[in-house]
């Protein structure tokens, strides 16, 4: 029943901590160029937009498709706006695959973005409801201690983290967009 | 495209503040009472929800909400920052992709916790405009003084908009605001924000919505009147307010025509036009005539718990279909300031 989906263009900015010689809207704009460059389209072929972030308060913008939705090139187009938690890009994707696989669209622009340098975004995970514990600890005080579980449980060499990352940070030697 | 149909709708109350419950306590018992009405129970292949991070001033406050629907063994789901109406679209589009034959849809909000229109300057272009702080009742202002200056709405016919819709919602038990309210009195009273009285103005609203949707044989297994969802679309507009025409709705327009509201008469319309003078730019733009009956629980100027309102329009088109004897019946939802995106959905029996 549903449309085969295939990905014929992507693109990429630089990731890096802190993009200060462009907008949010410049830098989508440059991924989203970069992605009709390589599928040889135009804004003109996109049916609709999906946009993916989360959460909003790592920019400090409420909702901030409706304000990104022009430069992306979808004015007067459809727009969907996926936020899931941790795994945004991957779902943000999803959506915009499903558009095409359900016979809505043929042509979608999809785009997953971050500026965290806009914000503070240990701040934005640290606000604490009230009765819930406050953590203050961003997000690498959330994981650290089910990573000590992980690897108390699973009798994993203590140096289990230092190895992956140094694995991939010497595969990312030739990712001209990596950051580190 | 397969036939699609809404099975089971339920929404809490709109209220000003709910003081007692939190998101998750507001959205329990309308899940539930959704789920029971389907007649799937748990029985349901995914779930959709919409809401939005900066009512509730948290990172990912969403993630609180699948605590109403329980999400353990692992479900099937998805979240859209924005009104519960589009996450019934995405909800749509699964089903349209033969990924599920069933899914949950649900809109939740608590406004109540900020202040509303102080949070929604959030929404504008962070550079240029949110330092300015222009609250969302001055931004519509704007857009009702243009309208006004081109002729296209009068303050009477905004005024007459907003009694009628809460006359209406007098038989609307989860309303709001309702009651009957003389023309000619409203006209006398100050304005909030020229050239906006108090009752040009939708309350602030804290409530939730849920609803079930289902594919062909799945509706009509277990519904007796499926409200069949006929046609579904949305379009966007650019944001900044000097790009675009605010006296006209350019983006329903477009979003009518590609769900096929002109195919035929339409008995109801549900408008989620939060300031009067929407609601006349909204009719406008969707073509209605005099054999409409235009928000019959009242709409958004009746109660607007924000994130849920557009679904609940949805949700009581549905019921004008299985209930009210409505043939055929539009229903509207926005998102954005002056309307920026909208969506439209053409219900039949």
């Amino acid at each position: 029943m549903a449309e085969l989906c295939g990905v014929i263009g992507i693109g990429q900015t630089k990731h890096t901590a802190a993009r200060k010689d462009v907008s949010m809207p410049g830098l989508v704009r440059e991924a989203a160029e970069r992605a009709l460059a390589d599928a040889e389209l135009t804004w003109k072929d996109i049916d609709a937009v999906v946009l993916g972030k989360a959460p909003d308060m790592f920019e400090g913008v409420m909702m901030p498709e409706l304000f990104l939705h022009d430069a992306l090139g979808g004015a007067y187009k459809p727009m969907l706006r996926v936020h899931t938690a941790g795994s945004v890009g991957g779902s943000t994707a999803i959506v915009a695959a499903s558009l095409v696989q359900a016979g809505v669209h043929e042509r979608v622009l999809t785009v997953a973005f971050e500026k965290q340098s806009e914000s503070n975004a240990m701040w934005a995970l640290t606000i604490s409801m009230p009765f819930a514990m406050a953590v203050v600890a961003g997000a690498g005080g959330y994981f650290a201690p089910l990573i000590r579980g992980y690897i108390r449980r699973s009798g994993a060499p203590e140096d289990t983290g230092i190895r992956v990352a140094l694995k991939d940070r010497k595969n990312a030697l030739k990712n001209p967009y990596a950051h580190l | 495209m397969r036939d699609v149909a809404v099975i089971s709708f339920a929404q809490s109350p709109s209220v000003r503040r709910e003081v007692d419950r939190n998101e998750v306590e507001i959205l329990m018992p309308v899940v539930r009472e959704a789920r029971e009405r389907s007649g799937l129970g748990q029985d349901i292949d995914f779930i959709c929800s919409g809401s939005t991070d900066y009512l509730a001033g948290q990172s990912f406050a969403f993630v609180s909400g699948l605590d109403a629907i329980g999400a353990w063994p692992p479900v099937s789901e998805s979240h859209v920052e924005a009104d519960g109406a589009w996450a019934l679209y995405e909800a749509w589009v699964k089903i349209q992709m033969g990924y599920a034959d069933s899914a949950l849809v649900y809109g939740f909000g608590k406004p109540s916790m900020g202040d509303l229109p102080e949070v929604l300057a959030l929404q504008l272009d962070p550079y240029l405009v949110t330092p300015l702080w222009p609250d969302a009742v001055s931004v519509a202002a704007l857009q009702a003084r243009l309208c006004l200056d081109a002729g296209v709405v009068s303050e009477r016919a905004m005024a007459e908009a907003a009694a009628r819709d809460r006359r209406n919602a007098k038989g609307n038990p989860f309303a709001q605001v309702k009651g009957d309210f003389e023309v000619e009195k409203l006209l006398g009273e100050p304005y909030l924000v020229s050239p906006l009285r108090k009752h040009d103005c939708s309350p602030i609203s804290d409530g939730a919505a849920a609803m079930v949707i289902a594919a062909g044989d799945v509706a009509r297994r277990v519904c007796k009147k499926p409200a069949w969802i006929t046609g579904i679309a949305h379009i966007a507009e650019p944001q900044d307010l000097g790009v675009r025409d605010l006296t006209r709705s350019r983006s329903t327009e477009m979003a009518a025509e590609k769900a096929g509201v002109g195919k035929g008469g339409i008995d109801a319309a549900e408008l989620h036009g939060p300031f009067s003078h929407q609601v006349l730019l909204l009719e406008r733009a969707l073509g209605l005539g005099s054999g409409t009956k235009v928000n019959p629980s009242g709409g958004a100027l009746a109660g607007n718990p924000m994130m849920a309102a557009g679904l609940i329009r949805i949700g009581e088109a549905a019921r004008c279909v299985a209930e009210g004897g409505a043939r055929r019946a539009v229903a509207h939802a926005s998102s954005g300031p002056c309307l920026q995106q909208n969506l439209v959905c053409v219900l039949e029996g």
